[in-house]
């Protein structure tokens, strides 16, 4: 009898043939307070986590109830030194996950997933994904997801998933006799249809840009907003910004709340050049202000 | 000249896409607010694969057998499921090309987990191979319920009891489909951070530094971090509960804090690790 076990999953939600993986260990974490577990959802509303291996990372993983198992991608595994048992697990020394969460002595697969390969071809999830976080990780706690909120609760529930079927199923090939084979073959070839076309589309890098920093504290009593603090140092002290100016406009735009003139500063980024209006006194003062990075 | 090539490209590349992800790629009427706003916990069954099996009403019929899975960004129904529950119309043709079996997206009037119902929501009509696979070994299943779905909710999945919990949450999800062509047709487009608060430092990592955290390269006067007692020099290792790593995770953790409060930050000050509160303040 064949025994696939699959794995739905992502884009495709296509198998990954794979078995499961024994988890033997015990969880290493304290049971009981929720953990708050920071999450980004992707641009293929994918829940993003961030993780740790052995300390090293931090690496993108999709929080995957239709995974089976921790799957990580190939070269991130030879890139930590991984050893890979024939399976093709790996015994992970510690696992941490952003936001408070560390197990010790837990297995994972040391696979790339053909959605991954296919996604990050295109960059369509706007980061480089490493790997799924799956059903032997996951089990371990009560996982409160809500997507109005910008982290997850994850509460250890001291329990260790059953182990699953460990037998591993070859990959089906296009030319297999059963026609439901067949059919998971040609979804599994998209992956590599989407890796030849992707470097067409896919951007070159995941550019970031910064908020130009000023370094002024501001306050707004609803009519006017005020400057609280200056920051030593920053741009705005050595324009000569004083607590107590009053912001009248930020890059042309006239400014009557904190938020107006945060969004007025919006499209000026770290080491470009913002222009502030503020009154003192009877004075008003014009600047130029080079912004630089600051948080 | 190469917008356009980029433009043709993305359109060969999206209906494969598409087919992968099975995403909503019709506009949607907008879902309406559930019906009832009680918690319902429902019992899960948790199959030898590890996957999660739930029962849902669907148009009224039904229940069916389904996965539950949060990895996938759509929703997906057996054609079975399709005419039994009249989502597709009576007067159905299937389509000469249908990628990788995939007959499209209709509407579904209703999808009910427990109490909690959801209306209007849009759903590839599909055999998936993968499902057909699991069918075989643990039972018929008729799709599986995803993102479009469990997104209106507080989802509380407990492995160990073997319930969910669905408590209706406010948020609203947007169309992947859309997300996607945008940003495929529109490639190159920098990550933003525009952090509200101010902490008052600065941080810098180079190149050949991966160990954990980024160096506080200066602590400006007079600001929230001087408050706190930070210095330069000291290594921050996460700010708000997340890792800061880079440069870019500085800007993105701060940007995550959306009003002047204690932010709790974790910082190496002469090798001993400690936790201070930095009472952020809003500016620019």
């Amino acid at each position: 009898m064949r025994w696939i076990i699959c794995c739905l999953t992502l884009m495709c939600m296509a198998a990954v043939p794979m078995s499961g993986v024994e988890t033997n260990s015990p969880p290493a974490t304290r049971p009981s307070a929720a953990i708050s577990v920071p999450y980004k959802l992707t641009d293929t509303n994918h829940i993003l986590i961030r993780v740790k291996i052995n300390g090293k990372g931090p690496y993108n993983f999709i929080m995957d109830t239709g995974a089976p198992a921790m799957f990580l991608r190939v070269p991130a595994a030879e890139k930590l030194g991984l050893k890979t048992s024939k399976g093709g697990y790996a015994m992970l020394d510690k696992l941490e996950i952003e936001g408070g969460v560390t197990l010790n002595h837990v297995q994972c697969v040391v696979e790339t997933p053909y959605q991954i390969e296919g996604m990050n071809a295109i960059g369509a999830s706007g980061v480089d994904l490493d790997g799924l976080m799956g059903y032997a990780i996951l089990a371990r706690f009560r996982l409160q997801i809500d997507l109005s909120k910008d982290h997850m609760l994850w509460t250890p529930v001291n329990y260790v998933p059953p182990p699953l079927p460990t037998v591993r199923a070859p990959r089906p090939t296009a030319a297999a006799k059963d026609p439901t084979d067949k059919k998971e073959a040609n979804l599994e070839s998209m992956g590599s249809v989407m890796k030849l076309l992707g470097p067409l589309v896919k951007p070159k890098t995941f550019a970031s840009k910064y908020r130009g920093f000023v370094g002024i504290e501001l306050a707004g009593d609803g009519d006017k907003v005020s400057v609280l603090r200056v920051l030593g140092g920053s741009p705005a002290d050595k324009a000569g910004i004083e607590p107590g100016d009053v912001l009248v406009s930020v890059n042309r735009k006239s400014v009557h709340t904190v938020a107006a003139a945060q969004d007025a500063m919006s499209k000026t980024f770290a080491g470009e050049t913002a222009k502030l209006v503020l009154d003192r006194e009877d004075a008003t003062l014009e600047l130029n202000i080079s912004c630089t990075e600051g948080l | 000249m190469k917008t356009v090539l980029r433009t043709k490209i993305a359109l060969v590349l999206l209906p494969i896409l598409l087919a992968l992800s099975a995403a909503t790629a019709r506009a949607t009427v907008p879902p309406s607010a559930s019906f009832l706003s009680r918690p319902t916990i429902i019992p899960i069954e948790i199959i030898k694969s590890g996957h999660i099996a739930i029962r849902a009403m669907i148009n009224g019929r039904g229940p069916y057998r389904f996965i539950f899975d949060t990895g996938a960004p759509t929703l997906l129904i057996s054609e079975r499921v399709g005419k039994e529950a009249r989502i597709l119309p009576v007067d159905f043709q299937r389509p000469f090309f249908t990628p990788l079996g995939n007959l499209g997206n209709f509407q579904v009037k209703s999808i009910l987990l427990g109490r909690s119902n959801q209306r209007y929501l849009t759903a590839d009509i599909w055999n998936h191979p993968t499902v057909e696979e699991l069918s075989k070994m643990f039972g018929r299943f008729e799709g599986l319920i995803g993102f479009p779905f469990f997104a209106h909710y507080q989802v509380t999945i407990d492995y160990k009891a073997k319930t969910m919990t669905l408590v209706p949450c406010v948020y609203q999800p947007d169309d992947t489909a859309k997300k996607m062509t945008d940003k495929l047709t529109q490639p190159g487009v920098a990550r933003v951070y525009l952090p509200s608060q101010s902490l008052g430092i600065q941080v810098s990592k180079i190149a050949t530094d991966d160990a954990a955290g980024v160096v506080i390269s200066a602590v400006l006067p007079g600001g929230p971090a001087e408050d706190a007692g930070l210095k330069s020099g000291d290594r921050l290792l996460t700010l708000d509960g997340r890792w800061t790593d880079s440069i870019e995770d500085c800007y993105a953790a701060l940007t995550a804090v959306e009003s002047d409060r204690d932010v709790p930050a974790v910082v190496l000050h002469d090798g001993k690790q400690t936790t201070v509160q930095v009472k952020v303040r809003p500016g620019i």
